[in-house]
């Protein structure tokens, strides 16, 4: 993992004691909450319905065991006992009181955390694949870039007040695991003609009322002109995009309006002055680069078989641990380990939340089983990156004991869902009941198996943070004349093939939606081939049976 | 409105020429960028220094036929939130190695002062809300910048410390 040193904690203390200056200038009315907002907001800390809400960044989405057990005291110091990890791979606290939030900064500076940048029209947190540096399909370990782009972005003189906020993702696996083509900038490590890994640039994708899938900018850019090239990008945006409507500031609506083309030549021309007035300065240093990698360099793993025996005869002796082992564990990429995936959605339970006890038992896990190591993915689960096969058997039990077991990793309780009207200020209708119901209606463990790969993606209102438009099956909350009612969409997919999900129809009650998400389940079930899975088997039908199956009794 | 500069307030030794106005024999005079493209009042030669007033709008690049003729060039931020005039002072500084002064005009806030500095901007124009020592304890508050280039340190980012 990355450590800070003097130059990263002295930035993030003094970060932390502006905040405190300018907190307790509100407080005394000196800022008035016009000019406050943009400032609180650029340090994770919004207003919403009842109280305060601060999103901590959780850079690319690590953790050491020590940064999750601040968090869970946190948590216990000034919150209500839990945390919600959100689908940005950060970590929201949702009763904290204005002035407390200098202190709770200053207590993860302490762990070398902070808030910078977590909301606000910046660019924000990098996210990355959860996978990073242990996928078996990776080509090369993102994590440096994403690091290097959390410092550079930090405070950016030019770039803190844009049109609109900014995100940016970074994989280096083929198997997109971080959504890139949902991103206003979307980073890919690939691979040229000559073997040379660099970065396949993509531009303008994103959710919110508009969903768009990012468009390729550069299909190869050299590795060391990333922050260049992202600056040519950015200085576009910040210079063209609109300001009118906030609904239409994204780079997106830029990106559309004026095309693919003039677009990336905008760029294009841009980045040529940028090269031309920083000479080699423009490149990231190899130096800076190759300290930054020091960090991420792979662990010394343990000479082991890849088939641990021992661990073989449990799985055969408990089904439901080897459901687990089946569902949660991916394929490492060295040999005798594991990755643990940690599914923070129990049956009927609140996605992404984790009660303090929860953290402190996950690190407890990391320290003993992970290398102290803890991944966030932005599906709202935790990750044990450094898992020995033969060590498989305890932290099952371990994660048992602290009701985080469930079997459920990317199956259909596994559900995607943003705080909806529970807590936030923007949303139109509930999410998290409608996630509960859903997940109480399919918690049966081998109807989950039977039904297979099925992402849910439930948002409470348009701005689409539940990521329902990227869900194989999205559920998007409205608000009709005062009432809740839930517009469900299908086919959309977050993965390197990504796709916008279509809307079936009119709208179902909150109570109605169970049985529509069983029809629309029962459908496939009935009319898939062998292997096929839901998306496959919707790319391949269409919507029509899938209409007809949940608008059928309404029309009789 | 009070003009910040060096952590002094100045006064502001530019007259403003509202619109077509025009344009006295001598003294420094800001005057809108549009008048460069062929007022020959503005361009004649005369006493004083010129500066000009760019829309957020406005590529800065359509100054560059003038560019050595301007001792001062003011941004300006219709809304503090509205950060164009932050890239504009980046290209003066950065891509068109403008020298003068550039000021920030409208309604810039003392908790932007570290970003328009490494942006570029020299001189502030501020309200009476925020004085002199906001703006100073602003630009003190966070002083490690990882961005070098934008503090004129060379790299793209930082190197080793």
């Amino acid at each position: 993992m990355y450590r800070y040193d003097e130059f990263d904690h002295t930035f993030v203390r003094e970060r932390v004691a502006q905040f405190r200056d300018q907190t307790l200038r509100r407080i005394s009315g000196e800022l008035t909450e016009d000019e406050f907002r943009p400032l609180r907001l650029m340090n994770g800390l919004y207003l919403q319905l009842h109280a305060y809400m601060l999103r901590i960044a959780i850079p690319y989405g690590t953790l050491s065991s020590k940064q999750m057990r601040q968090l869970a005291f946190i948590g216990d110091k000034w919150d209500k006992n839990y945390g919600h990890f959100t689908t940005r791979q950060n970590l929201q606290f949702n009763w904290p009181k204005l002035e407390d939030t200098a202190d709770i900064l200053q207590a993860l500076a302490d762990v070398e955390m902070h808030a910078i940048q977590t909301s606000g029209n910046c660019i924000r947190n990098v996210t990355a694949d959860h996978w990073a540096g242990v996928a078996a399909d990776e080509i090369e370990d993102p994590r440096p870039w994403a690091e290097l782009l959390r410092q550079w972005s930090s405070l950016h003189p030019e770039f803190c007040f844009l049109p609109r906020k900014f995100k940016i993702a970074v994989t280096g696996a083929e198997a997109d695991r971080a959504a890139v083509a949902f991103h206003d900038i979307g980073l890919k490590i690939v691979r040229n003609a000559d073997g040379e890994a660099g970065f396949q640039v993509l531009v303008g994708g994103g959710m919110g009322r508009t969903p768009m899938i990012a468009k390729v900018c550069r299909a190869w850019l050299p590795k060391g002109e990333l922050l260049s090239y992202i600056e040519a990008v950015m200085r576009v945006y910040n210079l063209y995009g609109r300001r009118d409507n906030k609904y239409k500031a994204r780079i997106k609506i830029l990106l559309h309006e004026e095309g693919d083309d003039v677009f990336r030549k905008m760029v294009d021309e841009e980045y040529e002055k940028v090269k031309a007035a920083g000479g080699v300065s423009h490149l990231v240093p190899e130096k800076e680069i190759a300290r930054i990698e020091t960090y991420f360099a792979p662990p010394i793993y343990d000479a082991l078989p890849d088939e641990d025996a021992q661990l073989t005869q449990h799985l055969r002796a408990n089904s439901k641990m080897a459901r687990w082992y089946e569902v949660n564990c991916a394929k490492h990429k060295q040999r005798g380990y594991t990755i643990v995936n940690i599914s923070l959605k129990p049956e009927g339970g609140i996605p992404g939340d984790a009660t303090s006890d929860q953290m402190r038992a996950v690190a407890g896990i990391a320290d003993k089983f992970s290398l102290s190591e803890i991944r966030v993915s932005h599906a709202q689960n935790l990750v044990l990156p450094y898992v020995r096969k033969k060590d498989v058997v305890a932290v099952y039990h371990a994660l048992e004991k602290y009701g985080m077991a469930s079997a459920n990793l990317g199956l259909v309780t596994d559900i995607i869902a943003c705080p909806g009207l529970d807590y936030c200020a923007l949303a139109t209708a509930r999410s998290i009941p409608i996630a509960q119901a859903i997940s109480k209606r399919f918690e049966a463990p081998e109807r989950q198996k039977q039904i297979g790969d099925l992402a849910i993606k439930i948002s409470g209102c348009i701005n689409a943070c539940g990521h329902h438009h990227a869900g194989h099956i999205g559920i998007l909350g409205l608000d009709k004349a005062g009432k809740e009612f839930y517009q469900i969409t299908l086919g959309g997919s977050a993965d390197e093939h990504a796709s916008i999900g279509t809307i079936m129809g009119p709208g179902f009650s909150d109570a109605e939606v169970p049985t529509a998400i069983e029809k629309i389940v029962d459908t496939y079930i009935g009319l898939r081939q062998p292997g096929e899975t839901f998306l496959g088997a919707y790319r391949r039908l269409g919507a029509a049976p899938f209409k007809e199956a949940i608008y059928a009794q309404a029309a009789e | 409105m009070p003009l910040i500069k060096n952590g002094h307030y100045i006064d502001d030794a530019y007259i403003r020429i509202e619109g077509e106005a025009p344009v006295p024999d001598d003294g420094d005079v800001l005057v809108d960028a549009v008048r460069l493209k062929d007022d020959t009042a503005v361009l004649r030669p005369r006493q004083g220094k010129l500066g000009v007033l760019l829309m957020n709008t406005v590529d800065a690049e359509e100054l560059v036929p003038h560019l050595s003729k301007l001792a001062l060039v003011a941004l300006e931020f219709p809304q503090f939130h509205d950060g164009r005039a932050f890239s504009q002072a980046r290209v003066l500084r950065h891509t068109l190695h403008f020298k003068g002064e550039i000021r920030a005009t409208g309604k810039p806030m003392a908790d932007q002062a570290g970003h328009l500095v490494r942006c570029g901007f020299d001189c502030f124009e501020t309200n009476t809300r925020q004085p002199l020592d906001v703006w100073q304890r602003a630009l003190d508050a966070v002083r490690g910048v990882y961005q070098r280039d934008y503090a004129g340190l060379g790299d793209v980012v930082r190197k080793d410390l």
